[in-house]
């Protein structure tokens, strides 16, 4: 038991003052303190009165212990702070809490000014989410008394995905210790002494070349507009948000989507799920921008005199199932693609019985080593429905039948497991050639298809030369579930609005079930859920990766169990440059 | 046995001034003279006396010779060594009496000195293990190691020895936190970071008498239950550490560091570290984090290093001073220690004197010998004929004491009351010429650039204080400027984590509290009375004085200055930036070129 | 020297960038208050700027370009001796240049570079020119010598307080206490807009230079429409220069930020390299159609 500013606080499990504090509820501020990491006691506002100690001890680092008397919120102590805030804003842009028009200013001012140094106020990303703001509004601050230094320092905007800028840094090292600490990388240091103290790269070497990989913890942790990630900083605070997995590799990463103007604009890490608040470059920086590319598949294509034309869902949905009808069970066969949720796998495995085919494929799509966002769950679904690996059939030999049926593009981490296409195939780089489908896995087949149905998510060479393309939803795009490596069901809830007229892949194997007079699987993805989920308990766990074992462990890009970055067969790094320098550089 | 020995000083300062020259060509020469066996040559560490390196100790004749030169030897070895007469101009000469002093005990410089820790420097040979042994080494060891911790910490306690890095925490009382704390291993490190502009005890003592320092730290860890230590040396301090690592070896080869120390069960081993120089790392905590390979920045205390500290085991950290008493202590007693200096402040304090005044070097005196005894009975008092106008202790963390308290006693109470520190031993005398001002605005400077820049206040705040002095410096300060600065020195000491920031306002306070007038005159009358501050002075020349010589304008670097042979001279104000270079120039009979402030 | 070339090109305050650029014919004929159309590369959007300052002689033109999104981040990226792929104008309606007797010429971000040629012409006119500048803090001030040149009085005005007046533009024409007999506004809408209202109250004719979303910047696409006085009006033909007091402020903003999300959007894609490349394009051409 002890006394914070006159309230009784039980100490519940030892810790620092600071701990303690929070747990009552009870404010303190601070700047440089991150749960996460070990104390540092930099910022010095978290500075508290202790009877009996001498000076101003910081809450942050002094153990609390029975029968200590704390002040932490008076007058001496909040001009103590405000004083130490003052010198902090003295080299901090500062005229977002001086100026006298910032309100007004705000309410007219709507657009984000996408500069390239900050400035401050409606300059700065942060303007309405800022940890330096917050607690110079908790202790009130209205002019600084020093003159205003600038540091003026160049804005490193070399790097790919974020830029520095360290004109607004207040060397609080929360990055230099994430990166070190947690990420294990040390990227980051501090730099120079004294007064030109830096945070920088260490040597001042690009992040590439001190072989950075791009999680991009560094950018989460910083409580200014210094650090920030160059393609999402000027969409502004979310509209909302929501807690899903990523889909893009088997891990499942716990993210938060944030969504605005119906847009998924940025994905940061959920520090309540299983990954302990890290992510990738794949989840942090790229899921946002892939889900926006303009070479996502718009709308239903049907092809035409040699043309593929965009047509409405009911026209694409029965010329899906008139061409099925056409063929013989054991011409037709399904590629499932390891990124699809399980309601999505699920439904195609329906229609693949209601066809009474049991040519079915899983296209196994590694993004980080770990197998496409779904391939536990797949397989799994593929064991209960009676397919087993020995009855599974590989993707390049569906690829030899008259019709085909596929989820993803049928190149990179697809059929063709070599980089190199064969001729008159589709290539890796996504380019189609005239005839048919083919594989580097020396399975090739000299023929296309004769009918090729595209439920896919990106262009590609696969979808142009489809029969039929069905615009289908990404994983952030749809309510469903999905089963990560360690066997966990896990749930992946649609945030943005569907994109331009994609549909989800349940929906659009569903209604093409309806169409051949079955009945509908599911109307919703609960429907599935359910039976799923006690189907995956009777199945044996899967064997967990070693890293599972380690305590701590972090989601990390394994380049050398990695083929490529793709999603639905697509190489992720063809969509941006910056990916694809990254991964050069791993 | 030879008939004499020629002691001639290895120390930084005369090696600067070649003394391995001299001592090469006393050798050379004593060959050729036939007395290479009757002579014996002998290198020493510093004597302290280093503004008149280098130094030749000649005994047992005791003679003391002063800024010898290469070119001197023959005659020493023609006139002394052969003739037996003494060299009057080699030998000191006061500058009070004017007379020379031969005989090295009567020097007023060491006369009212009283070393303890610098017994044996300049008197025995750094390299030579057997000299320190002669000369006592090693007993205390020995003692040591046929008592119990409990009983060396005992001894330790009651010698009333506080830490000489600065704060002056009891030593003993260090010592059982750490050998108190759980946790295995547990390291002792000596603190050698020695960073204060001016200030060189502790180089000297590692110099001069590496084993002492050796020895401390070996029954410190015994004390401790240690078995390893660290010291952690500057690398500036190239034949301090060279010195130290062979004394580290010799030490190893004898059996008094190593496993099984002098046959006792008693392991412990020391590895040098060295410093990138940057004067943080002087700080405990920095100080570690150096060592394990880390940046050198203070992590805030608790953990206090006893408890956690290198590698998170128990740690204790001793500077230089304080472990070269340690084997005096054991070896002479607790009560003859403690009866030197005051009561609760025993023991003797080692200065670097330095700054304005006759005799600067090393000096030892009792804790509370009074201010002005230090500058004027050794220092020999402020040269030219000028004042005495205050002195600064402690370095940039310390503050100056104004002449008019001189007479106050050096210890850690009465400095810290006076608003200064002890510090790890910078004295710095200050004359008339200086101007408080600008004296902390230096100051500054080298905490503003020296700060680890991990917290804000220390970081920014000495930027800001920095600045303000360097308005004021240019005549564009404010009156509220100093309420600014007051309020900046207080954010400072009770907002920054370390005693790097917690002490860095010391000179602003102190020099506000004994010389405000003179900020006071440079805000408001836009006056420098030191004439220092650039901005707030002009150069004249004076057309009574000036005889036209023309030197003046020829050293002017920017043609400011002009006159025609034997012809007064005058300074054109719009060119002349204030260097300065006329002023210095013209002939001191002369002096016709004056400085002038408002 | 070919067209367009850029021959000086250089950042003078964080994210505003002086450019001089070779166009002879448009040096010719600028007058002061008019703006022109960069298009910064084949696929670049056009994009309107003040002519801050011309040269007949070198048949060059100056214009000072705030980084604010993708084509600006394209033009600050582009090097000296780039040369832009066109520059139109001189285009607009130029503010009557006579004695007023005292005018006002307030400016702010780009406006600060912008304002010079006309405080020049009003200067020349006989008036007695009072030039103030704003800016967030004072490290943000540039071409503060040619102001001083051209003006009776130069006054800074600081958010920070770092130098000169803390506040804006509109706090000092509030606190002046000297009679104006006109007044000149440039810098963002939200400057103007506040000037104006300032001068409303104190009965100073005031114009102001609107910026509003420009595309051809020739009146045909009508983008740049903003209502004055009631009556519709195009930015680019009509003005840029209105009566300050006329301008219905809260349409402009409107409409200015109706693309905020293709704006930003536009920008995340080409800051990390979202582009379709010449590949890509080949590829969509060839296989639309099967051959």
């Amino acid at each position: 038991m002890l006394k914070i500013d006159g309230k009784e606080v039980e100490i519940k499990k030892s810790g620092t003052i600071l701990e303690v504090a929070r747990d009552a509820d009870i404010y303190i501020p601070t700047l440089c303190t991150l749960k996460e990491l070990p104390a540092f006691g930099a910022c010095r506002l978290c500075l508290v009165k202790i009877e009996g100690m001498r000076g101003y001890p910081p809450a942050c680092t002094t153990p609390a212990s029975d029968g200590m008397v704390i002040t932490t919120n008076d007058e001496e102590l909040n001009d103590l702070r405000r004083k130490i805030l003052e010198l902090l804003l003295s080299e901090h842009p500062n005229s977002c809490i001086l100026c006298e028009d910032a309100e007004t200013c705000a309410k007219y001012r709507t657009c984000p000014m996408k500069v390239g140094q900050i400035t401050g106020c409606q300059l700065c990303p942060n303007k309405e989410h800022c940890e330096l703001k917050d607690v110079i509004e908790y202790l009130g601050i209205e002019k600084v008394d020093y003159d205003f230094e600038y540091k003026d320092m160049d804005v490193e905007r070399s790097d790919p995905f974020f830029d520095r800028d360290y004109n607004l840094c207040i060397l609080c090292g929360r990055c230099v210790r994430v990166c070190e600490d947690i990420r294990g990388m040390g990227v980051l240091a501090f730099t120079n002494r004294g007064h030109e103290t830096r945070i920088d790269t260490s040597f001042g070497k690009s992040h590439l070349e001190l072989g950075c990989k791009f999680c991009g913890a560094c950018v989460d942790v910083c409580p200014t507009g210094a650090l920030s990630a160059r393609a999402t900083k000027w969409h502004g605070e979310p509209d909302a948000t929501v807690s899903t997995v990523c889909g893009l590799c088997n891990i499942n990463c716990g993210i938060v989507a944030g969504v605005k103007w119906g847009k998924l604009v940025e994905t940061t890490p959920d520090s309540d799920s299983y990954t302990n608040g890290q992510l990738c470059v794949l989840g942090r920086f790229c899921i946002a921008t892939i889900t926006n590319h303009f070479e996502r598949l718009k709308y239903p294509l049907v092809r035409k005199d040699d043309w593929l034309i965009p047509v409405d869902w009911d026209e694409a949905v029965e010329s899906a199932v008139e061409g099925l009808k056409n063929y013989q069970p054991q011409d037709v066969g399904f590629i499932l693609s390891s990124d699809l949720s399980n309601e999505a796998a699920f439904t195609l495995l329906e229609l693949a019985r209601a066809l009474g085919t049991e040519n079915i494929a899983i296209a196994s799509d590694a993004s980080s080593g770990f197998g496409g966002g779904n391939e536990s769950g797949v397989s799994a679904l593929c064991q209960l429905s009676g397919f087993d690996e020995e009855k599974l059939m590989k993707p390049e030999e569906i690829a030899g039948l008259k019709a085909v049926y596929t989820t993803q593009h049928l190149a990179a981490g697809g059929i063709a497991t070599d980089s190199g296409a064969a001729a008159g195939g589709v290539d890796t780089d996504g380019s189609a050639a005239a005839d048919g489908i083919a594989t580097g896995g020396g399975v090739a087949t000299s023929e296309k298809p004769e009918f090729l149905i595209v439920q896919d998510v990106f262009e590609s060479g696969t979808s142009k030369a489809a029969s039929i393309v069905l615009p289908a939803l990404s994983f952030i795009e749809t309510d469903g579930t999905t089963v990560s490596f360690d066997g966990t069901l896990r749930i992946l809830r649609a945030a943005p609005e569907p994109y331009a007229r994609a549909r989800p892949d349940w929906k659009i194997t569903n209604d093409i079930l309806k169409g051949l007079g079955k009945e509908a699987i599911f109307e919703t993805h609960e429907d599935v859920r359910s039976a799923f989920e006690n189907g995956l308990k009777e199945l044996p766990q899967p064997e967990l990766q070693d890293l599972l074992s380690e305590k701590n462990w972090l989601p990390k890009m394994l380049k050398e169990r990695n083929p490529s970055f793709s999603y639905r067969g697509v190489d992720l790094t063809r969509l941006m440059d910056d990916l694809k320098t990254v991964w050069e550089a791993v | 046995m030879p008939e004499r020995t020629i002691l001639i000083c290895r120390g930084t300062g005369c090696v600067s001034s070649k003394s391995p020259e001299i001592m090469e060509e006393l050798e050379n020469l004593l060959e050729v003279h036939g007395l290479a066996e009757k002579v014996e040559v002998k290198q020493t560490g510093c004597h302290g006396f280093c503004q008149r390196g280098p130094i030749l100790i000649i005994e047992p004749d005791d003679i003391f010779y002063c800024e010898v030169k290469v070119e001197d030897v023959q005659e020493i070895i023609e006139t002394h060594l052969e003739k037996g007469e003494v060299i009057d101009r080699l030998l000191y000469t006061d500058p009070q009496t004017g007379q020379h002093v031969p005989n090295y005990k009567d020097i007023m410089f060491y006369k009212n000195q009283q070393r303890v820790i610098l017994q044996n420097c300049g008197h025995i040979d750094p390299e030579k293990i057997d000299d320190y042994i002669s000369a006592g080494g090693y007993v205390a060891l020995e003692k040591t190691l046929a008592m119990t911790p409990e009983e060396v910490i005992d001894v330790v306690s009651k010698s009333g020895l506080r830490g000489r890095g600065g704060a002056g925490f009891p030593t003993g009382k260090k010592w059982q936190f750490c050998r108190n704390a759980e946790g295995e291993p547990k390291y002792v490190i000596c603190n050698a970071d020695e960073g204060d502009p001016g200030a060189f005890m502790d180089r000297s003592i590692l110099e001069a008498d590496p084993h002492a320092v050796l020895e401390g730290l070996v029954i410190a860890g015994y004390a401790i239950g240690a078995s390893h230590g660290y010291i952690y040396v500057r690398a500036e301090y190239p034949l301090a550490i060279e010195r130290f690592a062979y004394a580290l070896e010799t030490a190893r080869e004898r059996g008094y560091l190593g496993r099984d120390i002098m046959g006792q069960d008693f392991s412990f081993d020391i590895e040098i570290k060295k410093g990138a120089g940057a004067f943080v790392c002087g700080e405990e905590t920095a100080l570690m984090a150096s060592i394990m390979g880390k940046r050198g920045m203070p992590t805030p205390r608790p953990p206090y290093p006893a408890m956690s500290g290198v590698w998170g085991k128990p740690t204790n950290i001793n500077n230089v001073k304080t472990l070269a008493s340690i084997p005096v202590i054991l070896s002479k007693g607790a009560d003859w220690f403690a009866s030197i200096g005051l009561e609760g402040c025993s023991g003797t304090a080692v200065f670097a004197l330095t700054g304005k005044v006759a005799n600067s070097g090393l000096v030892e005196v009792p804790m509370g010998t009074p201010l002005n005894k230090i500058i004027f009975d050794i220092g020999g008092g402020v040269p030219d004929g000028k004042t005495f106008k205050a002195a600064q202790t402690g370095g940039p963390s310390g503050g100056c004491i104004p002449a008019k308290d001189g007479e106050i006693n050096v210890d850690f109470e009465s400095l810290a009351a006076a608003g200064s520190i002890m510090g790890s031993g910078g004295l710095i005398v200050l004359d008339e010429d200086t101007c408080m001002v600008d004296l902390s605005h230096y100051f500054l400077s080298f905490t503003m650039e020296e700060s680890c820049g991990k917290c804000p206040p220390c970081r920014i705040g000495t930027k800001r204080m920095h600045e303000i002095l360097g308005k004021i410096k240019a005549g564009r300060g404010e009156p509220s400027d100093l309420q600014k600065l007051e309020e900046l020195a207080y954010t400072i000491k009770n907002g920054s984590l370390c005693a790097l920031g917690g002490t860095a306002p010391n000179p602003v306070l102190t020099t506000l509290r004994y010389f405000r007038e003179e900020y006071e005159e440079h805000i408001n009358n836009k006056r420098c009375p030191a004439l220092v501050c650039k901005d707030l002075i002009w150069y004249t020349i004076n057309p009574e004085k000036c005889i036209g010589c023309g030197i003046c304008a020829r050293k002017c670097p920017v043609g400011a200055i002009s006159g025609e042979k034997k012809e007064v001279h005058v300074i054109d104000h719009e060119k002349c930036i204030k260097c300065g270079i006329c002023f210095q120039s013209c002939p001191p009979k002369v002096k016709a070129v004056e400085k002038k402030t408002n | 020297m070919s067209k367009f070339k850029i021959l000086e090109k250089e950042m003078v305050v964080p994210n505003i960038y002086k450019f001089v650029v070779h166009a002879p014919e448009i040096a010719e004929k600028s007058k002061p208050g008019q703006f022109v159309i960069f298009i910064p590369d084949e696929e670049g959007e056009r994009v309107p700027f003040t002519i801050s300052d011309w040269d007949r002689d070198e048949g060059t033109i100056t214009a000072f370009i705030q980084e604010l999104g993708v084509s600006t981040m394209k033009l600050a990226q582009m090097k000296m001796g780039d040369h832009l792929e066109g520059v139109v104008g001189p285009l607009g309606i130029v503010p009557e240049i006579k004695n007023y007797g005292t005018v006002f010429v307030g400016g702010g971000c780009y406006g600060i570079g912008a304002v010079y040629p006309l405080a020049h012409a009003l200067k020349e006119a006989g008036n007695r020119v009072i030039t103030v500048i704003e800016a967030r803090s004072n490290y943000l001030f540039y071409n503060v010598e040619n102001l001083e040149k051209v003006s009776d009085a130069l006054m800074l005005a600081t958010s920070d307080g770092s130098s000169g007046n803390t506040g804006k533009v509109h706090s000092i024409l509030e606190e002046l206490g000297e009679k104006v007999d006109k007044a000149f506004f440039m810098g963002c809408n939200f400057m103007l807009m506040m000037c104006s209202q300032a001068t409303r109250e104190h009965n100073i004719d005031t114009e102001v230079s609107l910026n509003a979303l420009m595309v051809d910047g020739t009146g045909m696409c009508g983008c740049c429409r903003v209502t004055v006085g009631g009556e519709t009006k195009y930015a680019c033909v009509d003005g840029p220069w209105f009566n300050g007091h006329e301008v219905d402020w809260d349409e402009l903003f409107k409409r200015n930020s109706q693309y905020v999300m293709d704006e930003a959007m536009a920008f995340h894609h080409f800051s990390i390299g979202c582009r379709q490349d010449e590949e890509q394009g080949r590829v969509e051409k060839s296989t639309s159609k099967k051959e």
